[in-house]
């Protein structure tokens, strides 16, 4: 995999996590 | 949350923005040479800075442009995540080049990184412009 690749996928990855979290977050707070 | 505490948040962001504009001048354009521990020593501070004044701007929100900034970032980030998902592939099966969006010299590594980031920005605030466009 390429640096590239592999920033890319982390990035991904990581935005996937807080998309879950950030709406459960959101749904508890309001 | 008080209309005092609402903008105490905003001028946080404001003067956060203000500080990154003025250390990427003082680095890029007058030429000033930071030693290299200020960047580790300031993150922390910063992000924690950030932090506050994020949430606290954020609660002193109204509902309507909440609602413009969480469907923004679910719909347009998302599809900002697509288009770069497709980047990934393209670029790993070399069908297309390396974008080189960032100025000057960078790894292939920060390259991933920012095309993931601006897609997703760029998403997000044609979601937000589509939506408030949408709701006028």
């Amino acid at each position: 995999m390429s640096p590239f690749a592999l920033a890319a996928a982390l990035l991904l990855t990581g935005s996937v996590y807080f998309l879950g979290i950030g709406t459960a977050l959101l749904w508890m707070i309001r | 949350m008080t209309r005092q505490s609402a903008r105490a948040g905003s001028m946080g962001l404001i003067l956060l923005a203000a500080i990154a504009v003025a250390l990427v001048v003082l680095k890029n354009v007058v030429g000033v040479q930071f030693p290299g521990w200020l960047g580790i020593a300031l993150l922390p501070v910063l992000a924690v800075i950030t932090a506050l004044s994020t949430w606290t701007w954020w609660r002193a929100l109204d509902e309507v442009a909440k609602e413009a900034h969480k469907f923004a970032w679910y719909w347009g980030g998302s599809l900002g995540m697509g288009v770069a998902g497709a980047l990934l592939i393209l670029v790993d099966s070399q069908r297309i080049a390396v974008p080189q969006i960032l100025p000057g010299l960078h790894s292939e590594f920060a390259l991933g990184a920012a095309t993931v980031m601006l897609a997703q920005v760029t998403g997000y605030l044609v979601a937000w412009a589509g939506w408030w466009w949408s709701h006028r």
